[in-house]
C-alpha cells in the first residue's frame, strides 16, 4: 500500500511538473481585512445601500419603517454605550486574526493645491484607515499622485498628527441618513451624531475617495513600531444550556484604554480627550463578555416589540419598577434578575442597578474569566461620545 | 540614482571565466587516488554601498518597509548578502536577504569559508558530498557568524552506460542556470542577479538528472527533476531544511545543448510548482516558469535568463529563514538578466582575464501594494592566477524605475578567492 501510494505521488509529481497550474484551491485565509468596499460587496450590515431599509431606525427600535436615502449608500450608525452614556459608531474596517494594525503615511500639501496622497491603497492587507500626516509644500509646477513622486521630489516632509481616513471607491458614501431626515442619528434615542464627509485623494497613482471625520486625532500609536493602539469594545454573550457562549445583538460598550487601565473614570472624565474628541475609540479589539446568570436588559415599557426581541435573545427583559429614559434602552444590568442572594434591581429598584455601560463598570462587575479577547479588530470611529456628536 | 563612491583600488589580477560547472550542479573534478577528497575556498571581500547600505528610502514610512522597495539590490557578495537590511525599526515582513551589516561604510569582509568533503565509494557508483560553510558576520546584535550545511547529498549513477544520476539530500537547485555559479569561486562576477533569489536556493530532497547525447547533431538533451522541501527560493524567503506543508515542491529543467567545435549553445526551460514553503497550508501554491540560454563563441560568452513567479495569498503566519512573519501576501514577479563577457586565456601564472557586464530588470508586486520596477547595471572584471587564486571587482548601479522611491544604493564590491 505504501509503495502504491508513493508511486501515485510520483505520478502526481510528474503531472504537476507538466501542468504547473494544476494546484488545489487555496485554503481559507484566516488573516482577513474587510474594507468599506468589501463590506458593502458582501452585504454586511455595516453598509446600507441606497434606498435599502434601515433596520436600526425602524421597528422594533423605533416606530415605523424607514429607508436610506436614494442618493447614496450609507455607513450604518450603531448604538453603543461608553462612560455610562449613550455612544454611537460606524464600522469601516474589520480585521480577523491580526495581532496588530499599523499606521501608514498620508502626504498633505500645505498649499492645498495637490490632493492628499495616501501611502498605500486599500487593496493591501496592511492598509489601515489610521494615517500619520506628513506635510510638504508643493514645488512650483509639480503635481504628485503617489508616495514615490513625493519622496523622489526631495521636498521636506514634516511629521504631523494622526488622521482617520477610510478609503473607498464610492464617491458618495457617508453615514446612513433616513429619507427626509436632517442628518444621521443614533438609533433608539435619535440623538444627532457626527456626519462624516466624503473626500477625494490619491492612492498609488489612482483617484480614491475616503470617509473624512475631520482633523482631530482619534487614535494613538507607538512611535517605534507604528502600531496603532487598540482599545476594547465589549460585546455581550449569553451562556446556553451547555455553557457555550452565544453572542447577543445588544449595543456594545466602548472601552477607553487597555484592559484594567481605562483612560476615563466610568463617568466621562477622561484623559486623552482633546476638543471633546477622544484619542482612543476608533481601533477596537472585540472582547466578549459572557454575562453572569443574574444579568438582564432594560427595555422601556413603551417599546413592547423591542422587549420581544430581547426576550427572543434569551433574556427576561424584566419590566422595570420605574421607567427610565430611552438612553437606558438595551443597557445591561449585571444584577437585573433575582438571584438566590438578592432581588433583581429592575423589578425592585432600578437605582440599585449596576449597569455594564463603561469599561470601568465591566471590569468592576464581571469576573475576568468571563471576558475573552477575540481575534477581531474593528475600525469603528465614534460619532457620539460623552453626549457630544463627533463630526468633522 | 547616484554613483557609488569609488573605493581606493579594485583588486584586479589574473583570471578566467568560472570553470563551467556541470549541468547537474556541483561535480568535483575526478581524481584517481584517494576516495576521500577535501577541497574548499575562502572568499575575502571589500565592499561599500551608498547611503545607509539599504534600499529603504529616508522619509518613506509605508509599511511593511520591505514591500515597496527591493531590499536585495545592494548585494555585496556571491551569496547575495546585502550591505544592510536595517529598516530603522520600521516593520518588515520577511522579504529580506541576509546582511553583512556594514551599512554605508566600506569594509573588508570574510564572505565565505568553504569546506568540501567528497567521498567516492570504491566499490559502488556512489559519491557522498558535504559542503560546510562558515559565514563570519557582524550585526547590530553583535557577533552573528553562522555555520551552514550548504550541501549534503549522496549521488548514485546506476548505469555505467547511461548518463543518469540520482541524488538524495541537500544539493543544487535545478531551475535555470544561475545556481551553477552559487559559489564564489565558480561565479564570473561577484554578485548574483536580481532574480537569483527565486532560482538558486539549494534544495533538500530528491533529484534525478538524465542526459542523452545525439552525436551526429553535436547535441545533447537533458532533464533535471527535483522534489524538495522548499523549492528553488533562497532560504531567507523559504526554508529548505524543513517542509512546513508536508507536500514537496517540484521543479525541473529541460535543456538542449549544441556543442560545435567553435560554438556552444545551451537553452533551457524551467518550471517550479508546489505549495509555498513559508506557510503551512498545502493549498497555498506557487509556480514559476523560466527560460535560459548560454552562448560561447571564441572569447565571447553571453547568457541570460527570464523568470515569472507567482505565489498565492496564504493563511496564518508566514515563516521563513528570518523567523515568524505576519501576513502571507500574494506575490508576483517577472524578471531577468542578460550578461555579456569576454574571456582571454593565457599561459603561465596569469591564466585568464575576463571582463563582463550584466543588465538586470525586475518587476514585482505584493498583494495590494503598488508594483515596483527596478533595474541594475553591473560591470566588472575577474582575473585568475594559477588555478587557485581569483580576484574580482564589480560595480552595481541600481535604479528604481517605478513604484519604489529613488534611493542611493549603488555598490562597489570586490572579492579575492583562494581555492584549495
Amino acid at each position: 500500500m505504501v509503495r502504491l501510494r508513493l508511486t501515485l505521488q510520483t505520478l502526481g509529481a510528474t503531472a504537476l511538473l507538466l501542468c504547473a497550474a494544476c494546484g488545489a484551491p487555496p485554503a481559507p485565509d484566516p488573516w482577513s481585512l474587510l474594507t468599506v468596499d468589501t463590506l458593502a460587496a458582501k452585504g454586511d450590515p455595516a453598509v446600507t445601500q441606497p434606498g435599502a431599509p434601515l433596520p436600526l431606525l425602524s421597528s422594533p427600535y423605533a416606530a415605523g419603517s424607514v429607508r436610506q436615502k436614494d442618493s447614496n449608500a450609507g455607513l450604518t450608525i450603531f448604538p453603543a454605550f461608553s462612560e455610562g452614556q449613550t455612544a454611537a459608531y460606524m464600522t469601516t474596517e474589520v480585521w480577523q486574526n491580526f495581532d496588530a494594525v499599523w499606521l501608514q503615511p498620508l502626504y498633505v500639501d500645505l498649499s492645498g493645491t495637490n490632493l492628499a496622497i495616501f501611502g498605500v491603497d486599500a487593496t493591501t492587507r496592511f492598509y489601515s484607515p489610521y494615517w500619520q500626516i506628513f506635510f510638504y509644500t508643493l514645488p512650483d509646477g509639480a503635481s504628485f499622485k503617489s508616495a514615490k513622486e513625493v519622496i523622489d521630489s526631495g521636498v521636506p516632509l514634516a511629521p504631523g498628527p494622526g488622521k482617520y481616513c477610510s478609503i473607498t471607491n464610492d464617491p458618495d458614501i457617508v453615514a446612513v441618513q433616513a429619507e427626509g431626515a436632517v442628518g444621521p442619528v443614533r438609533p433608539i434615542t435619535g440623538e444627532p451624531v457626527g456626519a462624516p464627509r466624503n473626500g477625494t485623494a490619491w492612492a498609488a497613482g489612482n483617484l480614491v475617495w475616503f470617509i473624512d471625520l475631520g482633523s482631530s486625532q482619534r487614535f494613538n500609536w507607538n512611535d517605534q513600531t507604528l502600531v496603532v493602539e487598540e482599545t476594547p469594545l465589549f460585546a455581550f454573550a449569553r451562556a446556553d444550556s451547555a455553557g457555550n457562549a452565544i453572542p447577543v445583538d445588544l449595543p456594545k460598550v466602548g472601552g477607553t484604554g487597555p484592559r484594567h487601565a481605562p483612560r476615563c473614570d466610568g463617568r466621562g472624565s477622561c484623559s486623552a480627550v482633546v476638543n471633546n474628541v477622544p484619542e482612543f475609540g476608533s481601533l477596537w479589539r472585540i472582547w466578549q463578555i459572557l454575562l453572569p446568570p443574574g444579568a438582564d436588559v432594560y427595555v422601556p415599557d413603551s417599546m413592547p416589540e423591542l422587549r420581544q426581541l430581547v426576550q427572543a435573545m434569551g433574556f427576561a427583559a424584566t419590566r422595570a419598577s420605574t421607567q427610565l429614559g430611552k438612553e437606558y434602552a438595551l443597557r445591561v444590568a449585571v444584577n437585573g434578575l433575582d438571584t438566590a442572594k438578592a432581588k433583581g434591581c429592575l423589578a425592585s429598584d432600578v437605582s440599585t442597578c449596576r449597569w455594564l455601560d463603561s469599561q470601568t463598570a465591566i471590569e468592576a462587575n464581571v469576573a475576568d474569566w468571563r471576558v475573552t479577547r477575540t481575534g477581531t479588530d474593528v475600525a469603528c470611529p465614534l460619532v457620539l461620545f460623552n453626549g457630544k456628536a463627533l463630526g468633522p | 540614482m547616484r554613483r557609488a563612491a569609488l573605493a581606493p583600488l579594485l583588486l584586479l589580477a589574473h583570471a578566467a571565466f568560472a570553470q563551467e560547472a556541470q549541468t547537474d550542479g556541483y561535480t568535483p573534478p575526478a581524481e584517481a587516488q584517494s576516495p576521500l577528497h577535501l577541497n574548499g575556498y575562502v572568499d575575502l571581500g571589500w565592499a561599500r554601498a551608498q547611503g545607509n547600505g539599504t534600499s529603504f528610502a529616508p522619509g518613506d514610512t509605508r509599511l511593511p518597509a520591505d514591500y515597496g522597495v527591493d531590499t536585495f539590490a545592494p548585494a555585496v557578495n556571491s551569496r547575495g548578502d546585502v550591505a544592510s537590511t536595517d529598516s530603522g525599526g520600521r516593520f518588515t515582513n520577511g522579504f529580506l536577504p541576509r546582511s553583512v551589516g556594514i551599512g554605508g561604510h566600506g569594509s573588508f569582509l570574510l564572505n565565505t569559508v568553504d569546506l568540501d568533503v567528497r567521498y567516492l565509494v570504491p566499490s559502488a557508483p556512489l559519491m557522498l558530498f558535504t559542503r560546510v560553510q562558515i559565514l563570519p558576520r557582524f550585526s547590530s546584535a553583535g557577533e552573528s557568524t553562522r555555520v551552514l550545511a550548504e550541501q549534503a547529498f549522496a549521488r548514485i549513477i546506476p548505469f555505467a552506460s547511461q548518463e543518469l544520476a540520482l541524488t538524495l539530500g541537500k544539493s543544487d537547485s535545478v531551475f535555470g542556470i544561475e545556481y551553477l555559479e552559487n559559489e564564489a569561486n565558480l561565479r564570473t562576477g561577484v554578485t548574483p542577479s536580481l532574480i537569483a533569489r527565486y532560482t538558486t536556493g539549494p534544495s533538500l530532497g530528491a533529484k534525478a538528472f538524465y542526459r542523452i547525447q545525439i552525436a551526429p547533431l553535436w547535441t545533447a538533451v537533458s532533464v533535471n527533476l527535483a522534489a524538495s522541501n522548499g523549492g528553488t527560493l533562497v532560504e531567507t524567503l523559504q526554508p529548505q531544511n524543513a517542509s512546513l506543508t508536508g507536500t514537496p515542491v517540484f521543479s525541473g529543467r529541460l535543456g538542449v545543448e549544441v556543442n560545435l567545435p567553435s560554438l556552444e549553445v545551451k537553452l533551457g526551460l524551467s518550471a517550479m510548482a508546489g505549495p509555498r514553503n513559508d506557510q503551512s497550508q498545502p493549498g497555498v501554491r506557487q509556480k514559476a516558469l523560466g527560460v535560459d540560454g548560454r552562448l560561447v563563441f571564441g572569447v565571447v560568452e553571453a547568457r541570460g535568463e527570464l523568470i515569472r513567479l507567482t505565489q498565492g495569498a496564504g493563511a496564518g503566519d508566514k515563516l521563513n529563514g528570518l523567523g515568524t512573519q505576519t501576513v502571507v501576501s500574494r506575490f508576483d514577479v517577472t524578471g531577468g538578466y542578460g550578461q555579456l563577457g569576454l574571456g582571454f586565456d593565457f599561459s603561465g601564472a596569469l591564466r585568464r582575464v575576463a571582463l563582463y557586464g550584466r543588465y538586470d530588470r525586475r518587476h514585482a508586486q505584493f498583494e495590494g501594494f503598488i508594483p515596483i520596477t527596478v533595474d541594475r547595471i553591473t560591470a566588472g572584471a575577474r582575473i585568475d592566477w594559477w588555478d587557485s587564486l581569483a580576484v574580482k571587482g564589480e560595480v552595481l548601479l541600481n535604479r528604481e524605475l517605478a513604484g519604489a522611491p529613488n534611493v542611493d544604493n549603488d555598490v562597489l564590491t570586490s572579492s579575492l578567492i583562494y581555492t584549495w
